[in-house]
């Protein structure tokens, strides 16, 4: 009970004297708006909606004391949530350097098999059609120039 | 008379019109699956749009605005699982139809009360319009700097459970705004001297991480989880002469109050098809039917949400301000491909402007055609799984990401805030107010700074102008509102 608003709270009052710190850091101009107007109000409302969630945490854990609930981290969710994050991020690392034509397909089966796809020929049919119809509007309609292999 | 006749031309035009079309449709597809919502459809099409003329991008977006509004209907009718909050009153009474083998006509209903509650808001979107950007017109940067306050107070109109919780997300999109160039004094504010984040956090990227990547991870929940399948063969589509005579009475102030509520920022389709919900039960002969399977109860709610559409683009087109999270989803699009709506758009392309009322009433010509016509493709629609589904939405994420700027940053940028938003919905902080921050902050500050550099540097004359002072205390009102409204939910 509360432990979401202490711990966000916690995160955004520390984000928020961070950031306000840093505000010293700007150069003071004197005529209409200085930068440092606009960052410090917003850094100086976060930090007191920040406080005032800490409080509600607080408060809830004091009035719900005896009770102990505490949700269960759902395990096959949470790895999933894991590879699916790091595979997105392996996707942008490695796009340049193998092209979007080999990389997309990929990227996309993976996602496929995270979400528990099990037909194979979905697996396999879903990637590369997808990443065909997608190079064909943005490359040849658009003309996006879409990361290239090198040796094409 | 003669700029509609124009827009009609530019609209119908063979290059154009496939592009309302498609709008439409995938609104609708887009609508009728539960977890895609119409701001994620706006925010997929935001790659391909950037392509377009700003005009036909704008009747694209119109599309699938309208079109998600209504195929949110579709799911709620046949497995009582509403595909858009708007359309949540719909299930009520939508779903015992269906129970009964009567989805046919629940469908029927949704689809004519949907369309003549679009017609009806965009008849009053084109009379309103216009004269509003006129009064507007008058606006210096001290009223719009009220004005762009009275925008931020949606932040705690759309804050969902919380309005603490609410309000710090929509201060973080404040302070995610104001990381990059001052265009004041040219300053890199929270840059760490890493280039890239110069010129701040680009907003595209921004919209994709935390409305569409972070809903992917949410999906990742329902891996194992069966979507409920509709079985029954859907027959009697169109609803009879008597039916619609009796039900016509409750479209009509339905669409008229969906309207009026959707002028009204912070409200939004929800709110307005549980009130005209509520009137049609309240003057029903037959209240105890409601919730038993009355076509009222779906007309009603259906004719409001779509009202809502034309509502909620006055305040959109004239002053700049969203009047909910589908608009601020829109107005984030409208500046991504450099259309900065206000009442200098009218005067200065007023040809974008009359191509997109005429984009918005063919939609609902759209809306009901296709409605009608594909009522027996829609259980297939809904059998799409999520392991084809997510997975493609989410190549296309990357891709709209990447397409702006041609910039792997920016794909990165997207998965960022696709985690930050995600954790931050898991534990009920809404995405829509920091969209709001991220999209109203830089503009409220740019008028801030332009006021006062006019008065030389007085803070005073920003309380000066009576227009200004009115937008400051609808805000205060606004505010109250919402106090009390967490407040009264509350107890």
């Amino acid at each position: 009970m509360g432990v979401t608003e202490i711990v966000f709270g916690s995160i955004f009052l520390s984000l928020s004297v961070f950031f306000f710190a840093l505000t010293f850091q700007f150069p003071e101009v004197t005529i209409a708006l200085s930068p440092t107007v606009f960052p410090r109000f917003v850094t100086v409302s976060l930090a007191f909606l920040s406080l005032v969630l800490l409080a509600q945490g607080i408060l809830k854990r004091l009035h719900g004391g005896g009770e102990k609930r505490r949700d269960k981290v759902d395990r096959p969710y949470a790895i999933r949530f894991v590879l699916l994050a790091t595979m997105g991020f392996v996707y942008t690392r490695i796009l340049e350097s193998t092209g979007y034509i080999l990389a997309t397909p990929l990227f996309i089966a993976g996602t496929m098999l995270v979400f528990n796809e099990k037909k194979w020929h979905r697996i396999v049919l879903v990637p590369i059609l997808t990443t065909a119809l997608l190079y064909a509007v943005f490359r040849m309609i658009f003309r996006v120039p879409l990361p290239r292999f090198p040796l094409w | 008379m003669s700029a509609l006749y124009d827009g009609l031309a530019y609209v119908l035009n063979p290059f154009h019109f496939p592009f309302l079309f498609i709008g439409v449709a995938g609104g609708i597809v887009v609508g009728a699956l539960p977890g895609l919502t119409g701001s994620v459809g706006i925010i997929l099409l935001l790659p391909f749009i950037y392509y377009l003329e700003p005009a036909t991008s704008l009747i694209m977006l119109s599309g699938m605005f309208c079109g998600a509004i209504y195929g949110g209907s579709i799911s709620a009718i046949l497995i009582s699982t509403p595909g858009t909050p708007s359309a949540a009153a719909t299930v009520l009474d939508g779903y015992p139809l269906a129970e009964k083998g009567e989805a046919g006509r629940a469908l029927g209903v949704a689809t004519i009360a949907s369309a003549i509650g679009g017609i009806i808001s965009t008849l009053c979107m084109i009379f309103i319009s216009p004269q509003l950007a006129q009064f507007a017109l008058r606006f210096g940067p001290e009223e719009y700097f009220a004005l762009m306050v009275f925008g931020l107070t949606v932040i705690a109109s759309v804050s969902a459970a919380s309005l603490v919780k609410g309000l710090v997300s929509g201060f973080s999109g404040l302070l995610i705004a104001s990381i990059g160039l001052d265009e004041l004094t040219g300053y890199a504010r929270f840059s760490f001297d890493i280039p890239d984040l110069m010129t701040g956090f680009p907003m595209l990227p921004v919209l994709i991480g935390l409305f569409a990547i972070s809903q992917i991870f949410i999906e990742l929940g329902n891996v194992d989880k069966e979507l409920k399948r509709y079985k029954q063969k859907i027959k009697g589509v169109l609803p009879s002469r008597q039916d619609m005579k009796r039900l016509i009475k409750v479209i009509i102030p339905a669409s008229f109050l969906g309207t009026l509520i959707g002028i009204i920022p912070g409200t939004g389709g929800a709110i307005a098809s549980f009130m005209a919900y509520n009137e049609a039960k309240r003057f029903s002969k037959d209240p105890e039917s409601f919730g038993k399977g009355n076509l009222a109860g779906v007309a009603a709610p259906e004719a409001a949400n779509n009202g809502t559409t034309g509502g909620a683009m006055v305040p959109l087109l004239t002053l700049g301000i969203p009047g909910d999270v589908v608009t601020a989803v829109m107005l984030g699009a409208l500046l991504v491909i450099g259309v900065r709506p206000g009442p200098l758009l009218f005067q200065q392309n007023p040809q974008i402007i009359h191509a997109l009322f005429v984009g918005f009433m063919l939609a609902q010509f759209l809306i009901l055609g296709l409605g009608l016509m594909s009522v027996r493709i829609f259980p297939r629609v809904l059998k799409v799984p999520v392991s084809i589904l997510f997975p493609i939405i989410f190549g296309l994420c990357f891709l709209g990401a990447f397409s702006l700027n041609n910039s792997i940053y920016d794909m990165l940028v997207a998965l960022l805030f696709g985690i930050i938003g995600y954790f931050m919905r898991k534990h009920g902080f809404a995405a829509a107010p920091m969209i709001l921050g991220v999209i109203l902050g830089p503009l409220a500050e740019r008028e801030l700074g332009k006021a006062l550099i006019m008065s030389h540097g007085n803070w005073g004359t920003l309380f000066e102008s009576p227009i200004a002072l009115f937008f400051y205390g609808i805000s205060a009102l606004s505010i109250g509102y919402s106090i009390l409204r967490t407040h009264w939910s509350r107890k």
